[in-house]
């Protein structure tokens, strides 16, 4: 008996994983691999090398602000099963706020986001009352009428929104009341942002209250006969989306000064939406790759040749293609187009073990 | 209170054309909604496509504005039966949405690069204005307008009309009541979803070339509300029917001038929110039924 006890120490502290293979099976861990690619692209940039030039930072700036927003997309869409269109605005309304707010007070940051939390979960509790009665693409048809009503009072001539002008001219914020940021360390800001929202995302995924989400989405009856409230998780789902897209209004608002209501259309929406869609799971990976090849292609690189700019929509053609293309014959989207790719290689390994070394045993 | 009365009845008039573009427009997504099941929100950006083949005819080839409008119309049934037998057949119930979104992006981007940025020119039909009187007021519409009407009223009459008598008409019913079941009863459902796709971008591209010749121009955001409100009539009316969302498409622009009789700036923010309003009282729709689910 002692012997196989010794035997299986021995065995086990031989398999045991590396600390190396324990670190990269850490759920965080390509997240900080990205994020620590992101940080050094903006040092470089900030270093002055001919590198990175600037509208690839600014593309990924605004990509990361489109991620912040798209993660709340993401668990709308793939957890609760319930699309909106009403992105576009609701950010919309978090960089109105937030001007502001940095305009007319001397308020820490942390408490400009607070109050956009507060406003986001009451926009998110009567939005979510009204999907209650309303299901489906029907739901979808509603939330494209209500962004259609926000941005038409955006473009209202009012002091709030500026009317047909917008705003622009907001002060970058201070920090913990201490330093002044600019253009170059708001990135690093946002970027902390998002990875807070990143793991939060990856929390609620896991937690009761996703996996209530997921139950809902699959079957509404059979959840409701599980004991979910589908009331409570409709309201949650709706209100975790709003949060997050005001969160990204106050980022988009604090990097780039300025706000028109042209922006908010529910174009921008269907961008986020498709964005979503293209990685294909709730996981903020999907939409992490999703938003790169939606947002960062076209603004970083496209947006430079000539022919875009003569035709600014035509960046969004392949867009389309690619989505079609994913919805049709890859339902799972990016994220598992690079995990089939993967085991793919993999195999291919195998075989060529086989080939030149025999089969095993 | 006369003159109240006598200016609301004209922003009536004057939006008269909106009926019927609307109707022709709601028409066509309550058929894919029926048939495919898919609710086609590129319905408006495909007409487009219609709406400028007819313009470009008339421009460059100086066609006569009947032949583009016949073109446009044949063009967008082409169009529509090709994007149900490319991508929606083969696409899950749950992705057409999705996919129709795509197309949205696809069509806006492929229509600056094949008719280039610059918006068309398209002339009136008819370019006579109608001048009457009624309870002792004076009244004008344009000739355009009553033709605008009368045309759609025609062609949605047919299509209700070929819906319930003719062979093709069962088939749709048919395919719109049970899919699995109406193919087991020898339904070709394929050859039925095709021609509800073709008709539907027709009536479409019929609005385009309709609002077009009213308002003169074309380009690619003329239907973005058009768009907008058949989607929201189409709920409103009333999705399980066929006739329910005609008679959205008609309340929306009496409701929208009267929403701008009572405040020009607000108008549309009114009318989404009395819609809104609506749909959440009754979310079946004005003349639908609640369908009632088997668990």
């Amino acid at each position: 008996m002692r012997q196989l006890k010794n035997e299986y120490t021995e065995l086990k502290k031989q398999y045991a994983p590396t600390p190396i293979k324990n670190m990269t099976h850490h759920p965080l861990f390509g997240y900080v691999i990205i994020s620590l690619i992101l940080i050094v692209i903006q040092l470089l940039f900030i270093s002055g090398s001919d590198l990175i030039p600037l509208n690839v930072t600014q593309a990924i700036m605004q990509t990361m602000i489109y991620i912040v927003a798209g993660m709340g997309v993401g668990l709308l869409l793939f957890m609760a099963g319930l699309m909106s269109f009403a992105t576009g605005a609701f950010i919309g309304l978090g960089t109105y706020l937030a001007a502001l707010i940095m305009k007319n007070f001397m308020v820490p940051y942390v408490v400009i986001l607070a109050f956009v939390i507060v406003v986001g979960i009451v926009a998110g509790i009567l939005v979510g009352f009204v999907s209650l009665r309303v299901k489906g693409i029907h739901l979808l048809i509603i939330t494209l009428a209500l962004a259609t009503v926000m941005s038409t009072m955006y473009a209202l001539p009012n002091s709030f929104t500026g009317g047909p002008n917008g705003i622009s001219k907001v002060p970058f914020p201070e920090l913990a009341m201490l330093f002044k940021t600019n253009r170059d360390t708001m990135y690093f800001v946002v970027l902390a942002i998002m990875f807070v929202l990143v793991v939060i995302t990856l929390n609620i995924i896991n937690s009761p209250m996703g996996r209530a989400m997921l139950a809902m989405s699959n079957s509404e009856s059979l959840a409701q006969a599980m004991g979910v409230n589908l009331l409570k998780y409709r309201v949650l789902a709706f209100v975790i989306s709003t949060v997050y897209s005001l969160l990204a209004g106050v980022l988009y608002v604090s990097y780039m000064q300025s706000s028109i209501y042209a922006t908010w259309s529910s174009s921008l929406a269907m961008n986020i939406l498709i964005a979503a869609c293209l990685g294909g799971t709730a996981n903020p990976a999907g939409v992490m790759a999703g938003s790169f090849v939606v947002f960062t292609i076209d603004y970083a690189f496209l947006k430079n040749l000539a022919f875009f700019q003569k035709y600014p929509q035509a960046s969004l053609f392949f867009n389309g293609i690619l989505i079609i293309i994913i919805i049709a014959k890859y339902p799972g989207g990016l994220i598992r187009l690079l995990g089939s790719i993967k085991y793919g290689v993999k195999a291919l390994f195998a075989k060529r073990r086989v080939y030149k070394y025999g089969p095993e045993n | 209170m006369a003159t109240v009365f006598h200016d609301t009845f004209q922003l009536i008039l004057n939006n008269l054309y909106l009926i019927g573009v609307l109707a022709l427009s709601t028409m066509g997504i309550a058929l894919t909604f029926k048939t495919a099941n898919a609710t086609n929100f590129a319905q408006a950006t495909t007409s487009t496509v219609g709406a400028y083949m007819a313009g470009w005819l008339v421009r460059d080839l100086s066609a006569n504005p009947w032949v583009g409008l016949v073109v446009g119309v044949l063009l967008c049934f082409t169009i529509g039966i090709l994007i149900d037998a490319v991508v929606v057949r083969h696409v899950g119930v749950s992705g057409r949405a999705m996919v129709t979104i795509a197309l949205i992006v696809i069509f806006t981007a492929a229509i600056p690069l094949v008719f280039g940025t610059i918006p068309y020119n398209y002339p009136r039909f008819f370019k006579n204005q109608i001048e009457f009187r009624l309870f002792g007021m004076d009244f004008n519409v344009t000739q355009n307008a009553v033709f605008i009407v009368l045309l759609s009223a025609a062609v949605i009459a047919i299509i209700f009309l070929a819906l319930h008598l003719t062979k093709w008409g069962l088939g749709v019913r048919g395919t719109a009541s049970n899919m699995y079941v109406a193919s087991m009863m020898g339904v070709n459902t394929n050859l039925m979803t095709a021609l509800s796709w073709g008709i539907s971008s027709g009536c479409g591209a019929l609005a385009a070339i309709l609002q077009a010749s009213q308002t003169q121009t074309i380009s690619i955001t003329m239907l973005g509300t058009v768009q907008a409100n058949s989607l929201l009539a189409f709920v409103m009316g009333g999705f399980t029917t066929f006739h329910g969302p005609v008679v959205g498409a008609v309340i929306i622009p009496v409701l929208h001038s009267l929403m701008a009789k009572i405040s020009g700036l607000w108008a549309s923010a009114l009318l989404y929110i009395i819609v809104m309003l609506v749909i959440l009282i009754k979310p079946a729709g004005l003349f639908g039924k609640a369908v009632q689910k088997k668990v």
